[in-house]
């Protein structure tokens, strides 16, 4: 967690160094650490939280309550049971969702104007306003 | 002049507030998510968009419910959650599952028809929770000290299951009358034919769950 940090550090250090030396846009290396470096926030994240939760035992307040005293009164087969169905829940929406975000990145953005300028004129169709469109009023239409 | 505020009294109001909010708001949009398998593909979209602007903003007043009780009630927190607690994550992840199909419904093409079962069923499954929770939570609550001294499925009697269905059965009626003021056509005639029934069932729900409470 602290490595990362420092690592994080070099990254801006080294990105204003290049800055500096006007060769930022053509540093493949440096970008290629700049990619590297793209999940290392969340992993620092979670090692953090790893570390204060474990750290802290065996006590909830350090010195002062025990995680023993704590603990809800739940049993043991409820808390099991509902651990497995947040890990199924979680790995199925996050699973599904990651499919369909990488399938949208595999999808050309467009600009549907045409779409929007039909859908803004007719008074039948309530349009999905695109929050990029121009104003109707904005707009004007031959 | 001594004003004296009374904040339990206070607070016990705004949390009421909130799950009565919560009880209307979301209760027509998990009405819409139950009633949701009966409508055609056209109806469904036109559904799906009356409560797509509103459905998470309705679910904030349980978030401010469950805040507010953590917050100024830690003990009936503690004690409350603890005897509903398979209740309360069945409620929750029926919730989550239920939002994502809103979502992922509209970048599906093969799997559209898997979430609109996801949407039901997570409508179902929330609306069934919250009102077993509400028929324990009646019935009381075992307590021994300051904890909770029961088993975990004490929930679990004929007076709350019947209470989980009167309340499925008013969250329908809550939606359908939702589809009426929102829609034309089709879908609102059929909400409007099924309305009389529907509230004939609700009002003997209530009667009905009214008159075994004392025993």
């Amino acid at each position: 967690m602290v490595g990362l940090g420092l690592l994080m550090v070099l990254a801006g250090v080294a990105s204003l160094w290049l800055r500096y030396r006007k060769t930022l846009f053509q540093a493949r290396t440096f970008q290629r650490y700049c990619l590297v470096m793209g999940p290392s926030g969340l992993i620092a994240l979670l090692a953090g939280w790893v570390v204060t939760e474990v750290g802290r035992q065996p006590y909830t307040v350090y010195g002062l309550l025990r995680t023993a005293e704590s603990a809800s009164p739940i049993a043991a087969p409820a808390l099991g049971a509902s651990l497995a169905a947040f890990v199924i829940t979680y790995f199925f929406v996050f699973g599904a969702g990651i499919y369909y975000l990488f399938r949208s990145l595999a999808t050309a953005p467009g600009t549907r104007e045409g779409a929007y300028s039909v859908q803004f004129n007719s008074p039948n169709v309530k349009g999905h306003l695109h929050p990029i469109a121009p104003e109707p009023s904005a707009r004007r239409v031959n | 002049m001594d004003v004296s505020i009374d904040l339990p009294l206070i607070w016990a109001s705004i949390i009421a507030v909130a799950v009565l909010a919560y009880a209307v708001l979301d209760g027509f949009d998990l009405g819409v998510g139950i009633l949701f398998l009966g409508l055609s593909a056209h109806e469904k979209n036109a559904a799906i968009e009356t409560i797509a602007p509103i459905w998470d903003g309705n679910e904030t007043w349980l978030v401010l419910g469950g805040g507010g009780l953590y917050a100024t009630f830690p003990l009936a927190y503690a004690t409350v959650l603890a005897a509903l607690y398979p209740l309360v994550i069945a409620m929750l992840l029926a919730l989550v599952f239920r939002g994502v199909s809103i979502e992922y419904r509209h970048k599906s093409q093969g799997l559209r028809r898997f979430w609109d079962v996801g949407f039901f069923l997570g409508s179902l499954v929330a609306a069934l929770s919250q009102g077993i929770m509400l028929g324990a939570f009646i019935q009381g609550i075992e307590v021994e000290g300051r904890a909770y001294a029961g088993g975990w499925t004490d929930w679990l009697t004929p007076f709350s299951l019947l209470c989980g269905a009167a309340i499925v059965l008013g969250y329908v009626l809550l939606g359908s009358t939702w589809l009426i003021m929102k829609t034309r056509g089709q879908m609102n005639v059929r909400m409007r034919a099924r309305l009389p029934t529907l509230t004939a069932g609700v009002f003997c729900a209530i009667v009905g769950l009214s008159s075994w409470t004392p025993f």
